[in-house]
């Protein structure tokens, strides 16, 4: 189910209110019963997957628990392979195969070419993978108790609002609270939908409308001006953050409403003066996933000079090939591991150390926000050489015109016209600028009804009527 | 305050000023779609007694002038064509037009390639909010799982339908600069909208090859259509549109599948067929807007072509099949 559907409008509220009008042990029911119609929407055969690894991990957990030595670590690492045996068939399978056959034929060897699978990648598949195994890795390092009540294990899998598509929680911070009664409370529920009202007006308003001109500049960029590729990129970089970052705070919202706090996923990371900090602040459920469980595990930066900086390597490349079973992403991942290796070496051999002053944080912040907006050209690409090709044009400045279609022409002839581009850059203007001080505003409005009233009434108004209602997907769903 | 006054409140809020902006942009966007709106109104609304009704895409919207086919054949004739129209489109004009207009003698029924090639499918549903007292809309729209109720309810909600370049329209034709539905240079007449007086300079094939479907409830949306023809005793006879050199067919793929269920059709109900894809008109690129388009001299010609067809089926009654 879309959080930007009909079907949604009438599941929220009626999911919600049911939730405070059972007692709380029979809550956790209600809520995994939601999670499951709530995911069903997809593709329901496709929540028997999700079962096989919640029995697997909800096992595994309990013998971790148990067993000591050298079992545990053998449970650990059955679960570990479940899940990642999981998202191999379903997420790369398909893509080693492809790169076989390429191989194969490379050598002129087509007799022998490896079958592909039909198959639809279960929906945010390596969203829910991830949370499930952050759960094991926790009870086997002994920082969470293994949960031996198995719908409350379920339900911390499936979750509804941050199943698809995060933030991925931490058994500790989320387990507890399927215990915990939640009482009503007017703060939260006031506080989550003026989170969730945020969140569609970044989705509908701006991310849907961005769209538009990006698919059509990204799916046929040879017949574009270069001009249009550099607009459509500095989109696809508004378009990305607004769509995740929206769909994180319609699902922090909807998890507010009942009582429920999930992790930031977001902290205005198009502010940030270097490739490290924009990695504090982007998408951080997940680059603290990989801290934790990845770069510690690899031994983090207490290693050699050297190794810390593989284990950086490892990282973003897995998080690169995490993203998409494709050259686009790897590359991706690639681009930024060189922005930040770049970056930590300047800061360990130089003794550069940027004066921090207004200009040059201004300066340093567009120089990030220019490199982070790059790396998305081979995310955005179709293939890796569309976004060679895009790269190529905007370099060198290709136009060729009349054979390629200009800004001009593009905003006289297309769907996205002048209205779109005013909006578009007036509503990103006013996002962002908002965007600065919203936690602090969001929070000060529940004692101040009319501004609040105000406020909510605006962007409401503001999506009803400039919001693009195509039911888009959101980006992060496909992961 | 408590929360649900507060929620309730913005709620109220937002739909009171909606509602307050949907008059307004609703007049203005109406005004836009002048042609548009007045074409749905004859079709869903009126009672004016046509002889023969024309029903079919932008192909037969843009091509067929019925000033010329009236004046040929000596009848009323209506252009009731559909811009990217699909079978479902095709059957909701005849539906929703018997509901008010007395039957008409002829329904000349143009199909084109995707005719049959999506399914379930109104194409711009919102043009039909307008006319949802038809009950034929209303239904067609409703078992579509278009939410009807919700539309009456709270008009406002029709806003969201609109796209950016209605918005622009809208917001322009306000602001007293744009134009309407109806292109500078371009007339309407009885449904018929021309399509310019550009023509193809330089003939090029599309560059993807679409494959073209038939998908079943399609097909039996076209047997529906022609029982509907038989009990109200209205002869049907159907054409494929003028194309440029067949530059459409050249470009689509699984065509065959789609001519032989139209000829197992004509067959099979003695319908007439007219392929006027190979009319002398189909070489000359002036009369073309682009390879399946016939601009306005295009549309004038083949509109006295195709009464002189009609003339021979109408007047000799004889059901050839060409």
């Amino acid at each position: 189910m879309l959080f930007n559907s009909l079907q949604f409008l009438i599941f929220f509220p009626v999911v919600t209110l049911i939730y405070f009008l059972l007692p709380h042990r029979f809550r956790w029911l209600h809520l995994l019963i939601a999670s499951c119609v709530f995911y069903m929407a997809f593709i329901p055969i496709y929540i028997l997957i999700l079962f096989f690894t919640i029995i697997i991990d909800y096992i595994a957990g309990i013998m971790i628990e148990k067993e000591s030595g050298h079992r545990r670590k053998m449970f650990l690492v059955a679960s570990i392979l479940a899940n990642v045996g999981v998202l191999a068939f379903f997420k790369y399978f398909n893509f080693f195969t492809e790169n076989v056959n390429a191989f194969l034929a490379l050598l002129h060897i087509t007799t022998h070419k490896v079958p592909l699978l039909k198959i639809i990648l279960p929906i945010g598949l390596s969203f829910h993978t991830f949370q499930a195994m952050s759960y094991t890795i926790e009870v086997y390092r002994g920082h969470q108790k293994a949960e031996r009540h198995f719908g409350i294990y379920a339900l911390y899998v499936m979750f509804y609002p941050q199943l698809v598509a995060g933030p991925i929680e931490r058994p500790q911070n989320l387990l507890h609270q399927f215990k915990e009664e939640h009482k009503f409370s007017s703060q939260n529920l006031l506080d989550g939908l003026r989170l969730m009202l945020w969140g569609f007006f970044k989705k509908l308003v701006i991310a849907d409308r961005l769209a538009l001109y990006v698919s059509i500049v990204y799916n046929a960029p040879n017949d574009y001006h270069y001009l249009n590729l550099v607009i459509a990129t500095l989109f696809f970089t508004v378009q990305i953050y607004c769509d995740f970052s929206g769909y994180s705070d319609i699902a922090i919202g909807a998890a507010k409403t009942m009582g429920f706090d999930l992790m930031i996923n977001f902290n205005r990371p198009y502010f940030s003066k270097n490739i490290q900090e924009f990695w504090k602040k982007w998408h951080i459920s997940l680059s603290t996933w990989f801290r934790d469980y990845l770069y510690i595990s690899l031994g983090g930066n207490r290693v050699g000079v050297r190794r810390a900086y593989f284990n950086v390597a490892a990282v973003f490349l897995v998080s690169g090939f995490w993203h998409g079973a494709n050259w686009t992403f790897i590359i991706w991942g690639a681009l930024h591991t060189v922005f930040i290796m770049t970056y930590m070496l300047i800061q360990q051999f130089t003794k550069i150390r940027l004066p921090n002053t207004w200009i040059v944080n201004i300066l340093s912040g567009i120089f990030t926000f220019c490199l982070v907006a790059f790396a998305w050209i081979f995310f955005r690409a179709n293939n890796v050489s569309d976004a060679f090709l895009i790269v190529k044009h905007i370099f060198t400045c290709y136009h060729q015109v009349p054979f390629r279609v200009t800004v001009t022409d593009l905003v006289n002839q297309s769907e996205f016209g002048r209205f779109s581009i005013l909006v578009s850059v007036s509503m990103s203007a006013f996002m962002l600028i908002s965007e600065r001080r919203l936690t602090v505003t969001l929070s000060n409005l529940n004692s101040k009804p009319v501004r609040d009233i105000v406020y909510c009434t605006c962007i409401l108004t503001i999506i009803i009527l400039l919001g693009v209602f195509h039911n888009n997907s959101f980006i992060y769903f496909q992961f | 305050m408590k929360p649900i006054i507060r929620i309730s409140i913005v709620a109220i809020l937002a739909v009171i000023l909606s509602q307050l902006a949907y008059m307004p942009i609703n007049k203005v966007v109406l005004k836009y779609n002048c042609h548009s709106y007045k074409r749905l109104t004859e079709i869903y609304e009126d009672t004016t007694a046509y002889d023969l009704i024309f029903i079919g895409s932008s192909r037969t919207h843009r091509s067929i002038y019925p000033k010329i086919i009236d004046s040929i054949c000596g009848l009323n004739s209506y252009n009731a064509g559909t811009e990217a129209g699909t079978i479902e489109d095709f059957k909701l004009t005849l539906k929703g037009y018997l509901v008010h207009h007395p039957a008409p003698k002829v329904v000349v029924l143009t199909i084109d390639l995707p005719t049959f090639s999506r399914h379930n499918e109104i194409h711009n549903y919102p043009q039909y909010y307008p006319f949802l007292n038809n009950p034929v809309v209303n239904t067609t729209l409703s078992d579509d799982g278009y939410n009807i109720g919700m539309v009456k309810a709270m008009p406002f909600v029709t806003l969201t339908d609109l796209d950016d370049y209605s918005r622009e329209n809208t917001l322009r034709l306000a602001m007293g600069k744009g134009g309407t539905d109806i292109p500078d240079g371009d007339f309407e007449y009885k449904g018929f909208l021309s399509n310019t007086t550009e023509y193809i300079v330089k003939p090029q094939l599309e560059k993807d090859m679409k494959r073209m479907v038939l998908y079943s409830e399609c097909m039996a949306s076209l047997n529906e259509m022609i029982d509907i023809c038989k009990q109200h005793n209205i002869k049907v006879i159907f054409t494929y549109a003028p194309e440029y050199d067949f530059n459409l067919q050249k470009t689509r793929t699984n065509t065959d599948s789609v001519f032989n269920f139209i000829y197992s059709t004509v067959h099979k109900n003695n319908i007439p067929y007219l392929r006027d894809d190979s009319l002398d008109l189909c070489k000359d690129p002036r009369l073309f807007a682009n390879n399946g388009h016939l601009n306005k001299p295009g549309a004038i010609v083949y509109s006295a072509v195709l009464a002189e067809e009609l003339n021979n089926i109408l007047v000799q009654k004889s059901d050839s099949l060409r």
